[in-house]
Formats: C-alpha cells, sequence, structure tokens
C-alpha cells in the first residue's frame, strides 16, 4: 500500500511537470504557426499536426496528474477537490490556478473540435486564451509544485518562460513591422 | 524536381516521426522527473521505514514537511526537535 501510494505520489509530480512542458511545447510551436514562420521541409500542416498532437499529450498528463492524485493518499484530494476551484485543503489559492487551467484548456479542446463551426475571428480569439492556460499553469507548478524550489525543477520551469517570451516578443515584433514578416518568411524558405 | 505529391507524403510521414519522437521523449521524460523527484526528497522513501524510531506526532508532521504540505515559503520544518526550541522558522525573504 505504502508502494502504490509512493508510485501515485511520483506520478502525480512527474504528470504535472511534463503536461507542463508539453504545454510549452505546444505553445512554442503554435507561436511558430502564428508567425507564419516557413520552415524548409515542414509545411503548416505538418506543424499544425504536431501542434495539435503535443496539446492532445499535455491534456493525457494532465489527466495522469490528476488521476496520480485522486489514488494518492499524501495529499487527500476528493473528485470534487479536484475539479473545484479553491476547495483544495493544500495551497488552495495556488492549486485553483492549475484546477482553473485544466478546465479552460478542456474548454479550448472543445472548441478546437468545433472550430470550423465557428467565425475564425473567435475561434482565433478563444485560441489566445492558450497563453493563460500556459500561464496559470507555469504559476500553479511554482507555487504548488513540490519540487518548486529544486534546482532541476527552477531550470525547467525558467527554460520554458524564457522560450515562450521569446517567441511571444518576437511574434509581437512582426505583429508591428508585418514586412519584417515576410522578408523573413521568404528567407527560411 | 519532387512532385507536390511526394512533398506532401514526405511532410506527412515527418510529422509521424515527430509525434512518434514526442511520445518517446514524453514517456522517457515522465520517468526521468519521477526519478528526480524522488531522489530530491529521499526522506519521503525513508520515513516508511523509521516508523518505529520516534514518537507517532513527530513521524507525522515529518511526513507532512517532507511532501510540502505544511511549508509556506520561508518556513523551515522541524518534527521531533520542536521541544528544544531550535527556531523551526526563519524569516528569510
Amino acid at each position: 500500500m505504502i508502494a502504490a501510494t509512493g508510485i501515485a505520489w511520483y506520478a502525480a509530480r512527474a504528470g504535472g511537470m511534463l503536461a507542463y512542458l508539453l504545454l510549452t511545447a505546444s505553445v512554442a510551436v503554435g507561436l511558430l504557426l502564428s508567425g507564419r514562420a516557413r520552415l524548409q521541409r515542414w509545411p503548416r500542416f505538418a506543424l499544425e499536426d504536431v501542434h495539435r498532437f503535443l496539446g492532445i499529450l499535455a491534456g493525457t498528463f494532465i489527466v495522469v496528474h490528476g488521476g496520480a492524485l485522486l489514488l494518492d493518499h499524501v495529499v487527500p484530494f476528493s473528485l470534487g477537490r479536484l475539479l473545484v476551484p479553491g476547495a483544495a485543503s493544500y495551497r488552495p489559492v495556488w492549486v485553483a490556478f492549475g484546477i482553473v487551467a485544466a478546465e479552460l484548456l478542456a474548454a479550448l479542446a472543445v472548441t478546437n473540435h468545433y472550430r470550423r463551426r465557428l467565425a475564425h475571428g473567435l475561434w482565433r480569439r478563444l485560441h489566445m486564451l492558450n497563453f493563460a492556460v500556459w500561464g496559470l499553469a507555469l504559476v500553479h507548478g511554482l507555487t504548488a509544485g513540490t519540487d518548486a524550489s529544486t534546482t532541476w525543477a527552477l531550470v525547467l520551469y525558467a527554460g520554458s518562460a524564457w522560450l515562450v517570451l521569446a517567441l511571444l516578443i518576437h511574434r509581437i515584433s512582426l505583429h508591428w513591422n508585418p514586412l519584417r514578416s515576410t522578408e523573413r518568411s521568404t528567407q527560411w524558405q | 524536381m519532387r512532385e507536390p505529391g511526394s512533398r506532401i507524403a514526405e511532410a506527412r510521414r515527418r510529422a509521424a516521426d515527430a509525434k512518434q519522437a514526442a511520445l518517446a521523449l514524453a514517456a522517457a521524460g515522465f520517468l526521468a522527473i519521477a526519478l528526480l523527484a524522488r531522489a530530491s526528497h529521499p526522506a519521503h522513501a525513508s520515513s516508511a521505514s523509521s516508523t518505529s524510531t520516534g514518537s507517532s506526532t513527530g513521524l507525522s508532521t515529518q511526513s507532512q514537511d517532507d511532501n510540502g504540505l505544511n511549508l509556506q515559503p520561508g518556513q523551515l520544518g522541524q518534527s521531533g526537535g520542536s521541544s528544544g526550541g531550535g527556531g523551526a522558522q526563519t524569516g528569510v525573504s
């Protein structure tokens, strides 16, 4: 029983961290796509396929994270406490960040599923909320994560945050200078 | 000059390879992070085996602290040594 609890506890921690890293990878590929970067040998549909897959994989590990927390007895979580923001007994505010991020991601997955039925502008604006999901997940990991104070976890958080922020700044700079975007697209071919 | 059809098929294959690589990396990463987490908190694994050496109250507190349950930022947890007045809390900011 103790061994099983231990496995669930480590699976919860690893699942949460990995879900965040996969979310980071998905956001990074999404930023490359939205920047209209044209990479040689990587047409847009192929990048979109990988972007979608990384998002699904992130969602899968969020389920692993939550499921393992349900099985684990180190931090007692019921299904209700796992689904309702602020109901957790352990650091309720910071855990709520993670719950809201997961539920928002699930809602955005539904909008992705019905993408063709939605106006493109609306879908695009909703899709931007993935940045909020990523930010909430980062804060959740840093404040509620058991491993947040370890060197390896800090390196992963800092590296992933740097990657997304760098790509975001690059993307914003393209938005303000669309001519440069066209020039870069042709350079990358 | 390659035909567009073959380029699309090649891109599809490349995307499939990338997805397989991502899946393999995720599985390896899951194990690696679980091992790192275990290595970061060796007291969690050893606390169960040392149950008979201390008072039940002290062990309970130790287990919770090791798993980050009661620790707040800037606070250092102490279990059995609370009676010694060793200063369980610091003002680190």
